[in-house]
C-alpha cells in the first residue's frame, strides 16, 4: 500500500498550481520535468556499520535497490514563483513511499533597482562547485550524483542593483524564535557583490541567533580564454557540529556523539576551470573545512573501532551493546558537510554532440581515501538519460572506506515539458 | 626631396588604408541592419538541428536581448533548457542554471560548447566586432557579390576569422566562411533573405559545421524589435532573482 506521507501537502501543490494567480495570468509560464531514476547500492563488508550489523543482527536494515519517479512543476506569473515536486519511491524491498513538497513558493515586489522578495526561496551565493562555504542562507547538497532542485528557507529578502553593483539583505527563517538547529536558526545575512571587469567580487556577512556572526569573500576571475580561477574564505565565530564526548569509557549506554560548539572556524577553497577548444573540460578544486573532524579525532575514530572489535573477544556477553556503539560511530560520518579537513576534487568532462563522458575524483589526502565517478549523459530534444558509478575506497583505515556502501550505480531519465 | 616623396607616399598609403577601413565598416554596419536591425534589440530565434540523413534533431528557441558596446543577454525558451541564462558584457560571460539560482562565469570556450554555439545567436554585431578588408569583388551563383576578410577586434568571440561575401549594391549577406581561433574552418554559412530581389532582413542562416558533427543547423529569426533593456537586467545577480523577463 503506498504511504501517503503528506496528502494535505499533495493536495496544497494541486490546489496551488492551480490557484487564479496564475491560471488568469494571461502572461503565466509553466514548465517542468519527469524523472525516473534506478539507484543500486553496495555495501561495504568492512564497515563498522557492517560490523556492527553482524554483532546485533537487524540493527540496520539498507535496501541495496531504489526505484524513484518524481515530477516537477515551475509556474511563475504577477510576481510569484513557484516549483514543487511531487515523488514516489519504491526500494528492493517492496515498500512504496509518495511525498510532495514545495521547494519554492515567494513573491516579490518592485521591477528595478529595488527588489523585496518574501516566502520560501532558494538563495545560492558562493562560488564553488564541490564546496561552497559562503552559501550561508542555505546548503545545497554538493557532489551529488543527479541534480536535484535545492529546496529553499522561509525568507524575506531586500536587494538593491546597479548595472555593475548588487546590496542583499536577508532574514531567514523569520519565524523561528528558537531552535538547537544551526540550519534552521534565525539569522540575517547579507552579500555585496561587484563586477570589476573580468573579476566578480562577492562579500558576506551573517549573524546567527545561536551561531554568532560569520564574515566570508569570494571571487570569481576569467584569467584566460580557456581558464576561469575562483576561491572562497570564510570565517566563523562558532560553529556547532557533532562530536565525541569526553567520557572515556569503552562502552556507553547513549551515542557519544553530540552537539558540541568550537570556536574561530576557517573555511577555505581555491579552484579553476580550464576548457579547450575540442571541448575537453578540466576542473581542480582545493578546499579546507575547519567544520570537519580533526585528523586527530579520526584517529581517536579508527582506534575506537578497533578498540570495539576487538573487545568482543573478552566480552562475548556483550556482543549487543558492542554492536549499537559500533553503530553509533557511524554518527561521525555526518558531522560535518565535509568528511575530511583537507579535500582534493577533480573532474574530466568531454562533450561530445549530444554525449557527454565525464570522470572525477575526490581525495582526501589525510589518510589517501578517495571517491571515484564515471558517468555518461546524452541529452536530446526533450529527453536526457544519465548513468555512472560512484566507488568509494583508499587504505583501510581512510575513511571513505569505511563508509557504509563501497559502490553506488544509477541510470536515470529525465523529459521536460 | 626622396624623404618627402616617402613622406608624401606614405601619406598617401595611410589615408588610402583609412578609407579603406571605413568603406568596410560602412559595408559591415549595412550587413548588420539586415541580421539585427538597430543596436537594442530584441530578436526571437529559432534554431533547429539536423542530423546527416536531413532527419529533424533538435528544435531550440531563444530570446536574445542585443544591446549596445557588445552586451547581451538570451534566454533559453525550449523545454530541454527553459530557465537558463547566459549573459555576455564585451568579453565576460555568465550563465545561470534554473537549478543552481546562481550565476557561473564562464569562459569564451565554454561559450562555444554545444552545436549552435551561443556566439552564433548572440554576436550579433560584425561591424562592432570584426575589421577587415575588401578582397575583391566575385560571382557569388549568379549574383555579384564582394568578398571580404574579417578578423575579430576581441579574442572572446566565437569565430576568430570570417570570410564574408555580401551583395555588391544592398551588402546583404549571401554566405560566410566560420573560422575558430586555431584557424580551423568551423562552419560555413549561408543567409536566406526575406526578398530576394529587395531585400530588408535575413531570414534564416543556415550552418554547416565542418569540424566534427557535419551536421546542418538552422537559425531562423522569428521576430525582431526594439528594446532597450534596464541596466539591471544586465547586471549578473539579478538574473538569478528574477527568474522570468520579457
Amino acid at each position: 500500500m503506498p504511504d501517503l506521507k503528506t496528502p494535505a501537502l499533495a493536495t496544497l501543490l494541486a490546489a496551488l498550481l492551480c490557484t487564479p494567480a496564475f491560471a488568469l495570468a494571461e502572461d503565466a509560464d509553466f514548465s517542468g520535468q519527469m524523472r525516473g531514476l534506478v539507484n543500486s547500492y553496495n555495501s561495504n563488508g568492512t564497515s563498522p556499520l557492517a560490523i556492527a550489523n553482524q554483532l546485533a543482527p537487524g540493527l540496520s536494515s539498507k535496501n541495496t535497490q531504489l526505484g524513484v519517479v518524481e515530477t516537477e512543476l515551475r509556474a511563475s506569473g504577477k510576481g510569484i514563483n513557484a516549483v514543487a515536486t511531487v515523488q514516489g519511491q519504491m526500494n528492493d524491498g517492496g515498500r512504496t513511499q509518495a511525498t510532495a513538497w514545495l521547494n519554492e513558493l515567494y513573491g516579490s515586489l518592485g521591477d528595478g533597482a529595488w527588489q523585496f522578495s518574501a516566502g520560501k526561496k532558494t538563495i545560492a551565493w558562493d562560488v564553488g562547485y564541490g564546496f561552497r562555504p559562503n552559501d550561508v542562507v542555505a546548503q545545497e547538497k554538493r557532489r551529488s550524483l543527479i541534480s536535484t532542485t535545492v529546496i529553499g528557507k522561509p525568507l524575506a529578502s531586500l536587494d538593491y542593483f546597479t548595472a555593475n553593483t548588487s546590496a542583499t539583505l536577508v532574514w531567514v527563517n523569520p519565524g523561528h524564535a528558537a531552535t538547537t538547529d544551526i540550519a534552521d536558526e534565525q539569522a540575517l545575512a547579507a552579500r555585496v557583490y561587484h563586477r570589476a571587469g573580468g573579476v566578480d567580487l562577492h562579500g558576506f556577512g551573517r549573524y546567527g541567533q545561536k551561531s554568532g556572526g560569520s564574515l566570508g569573500a569570494a571571487t570569481s576571475w576569467v584569467a584566460t580564454d580557456e581558464m576561469e580561477i575562483h576561491g572562497s574564505l570564510r570565517f566563523m565565530q562558532k560553529n556547532t557540529g557533532l562530536r565525541m564526548n569526553t567520557d572515556t569509557s569503552l562502552l556507553q549506554r547513549t551515542s557519544p556523539w553530540q552537539n558540541n560548539t568550537q570556536n574561530n572556524v576557517v573555511q577555505a577553497m581555491l579552484g579553476a576551470n580550464y576548457t579547450t577548444e575540442s571541448q575537453h573540460s578540466f576542473f581542480l578544486e582545493a578546499w579546507w573545512d575547519g567544520t570537519a573532524l580533526s585528523g586527530r579525532e579520526w584517529q581517536d575514530w579508527n582506534r575506537r573501532n578497533l578498540t570495539l572489535q576487538g573487545s568482543v573477544n573478552y566480552l562475548p556477553q556483550m556482543q549487543q551493546i558492542i554492536g549499537y556503539n559500533l553503530a553509533w560511530q557511524n554518527q561521525a560520518l555526518s558531522a560535518s558537510g565535509n568528511i575530511r579537513r583537507k579535500n582534493v576534487f577533480a573532474r574530466w568532462s568531454w562533450q561530445k554532440n549530444d554525449w557527454q563522458p565525464s570522470l572525477d575524483i575526490l581525495w582526501t589526502p589525510e589518510d589517501n581515501g578517495r571517491t571515484i565517478t564515471a558517468a555518461l549523459g546524452w541529452q536530446g530534444d526533450r529527453i536526457s538519460i544519465n548513468g555512472g558509478l560512484r566507488m568509494y575506497g583508499g587504505p583501510s583505515k581512510a575513511i571513505l572506506a569505511q563508509l557504509p556502501d563501497s559502490k553506488t550505480a544509477y541510470v536515470s531519465a529525465t523529459w521536460a515539458f | 626631396m626622396k624623404t618627402a616623396i616617402h613622406t608624401i607616399a606614405l601619406l598617401l598609403a595611410a589615408t588610402t588604408g583609412l578609407a579603406r577601413a571605413d568603406e568596410v565598416g560602412d559595408i559591415l554596419k549595412a550587413a548588420d541592419q539586415f541580421r539585427v536591425g538597430s543596436e537594442n534589440m530584441q530578436v526571437e530565434t529559432e534554431i533547429t538541428t539536423f542530423a546527416k540523413d536531413g532527419s529533424k534533431e533538435k528544435e531550440r528557441n531563444y530570446l536574445v536581448f542585443s544591446q549596445v558596446n557588445h552586451q547581451s543577454l538570451v534566454l533559453m525558451k525550449s523545454p530541454a533548457e527553459k530557465g537558463q541564462k547566459v549573459l555576455m558584457l564585451g568579453d565576460d560571460f555568465w550563465m545561470l542554471l534554473p537549478g543552481s539560482q546562481r550565476p557561473l562565469r564562464i569562459t569564451p570556450m565554454q561559450k562555444l560548447l554545444g552545436d549552435a554555439s551561443i556566439g552564433d545567436i548572440a554576436t550579433m554585431s560584425w561591424s562592432q566586432d570584426y575589421t577587415g578588408k575588401i578582397v575583391g569583388e566575385e560571382k557569388c551563383d549568379d549574383k555579384a557579390c564582394v568578398h571580404l576578410s574579417l578578423n575579430a577586434v576581441r579574442k572572446s568571440v566565437a569565430y576568430q576569422r570570417i570570410e564574408l561575401w555580401l551583395g555588391k549594391t544592398r551588402h546583404e549577406p549571401i554566405k560566410a566562411d566560420l573560422y575558430v581561433q586555431s584557424e580551423k574552418l568551423a562552419k560555413q554559412a549561408s543567409f536566406v533573405l526575406d526578398k530576394p530581389q529587395a531585400p530588408t532582413a535575413v531570414s534564416e542562416m543556415i550552418l554547416l559545421d565542418q569540424l566534427s558533427s557535419h551536421k546542418e543547423t538552422r537559425v531562423r529569426y522569428l521576430s525582431r524589435k526594439q528594446k532597450t533593456v534596464p541596466e539591471q537586467w544586465l547586471n549578473p545577480m539579478f538574473l538569478a532573482k528574477n527568474p522570468s523577463l520579457e
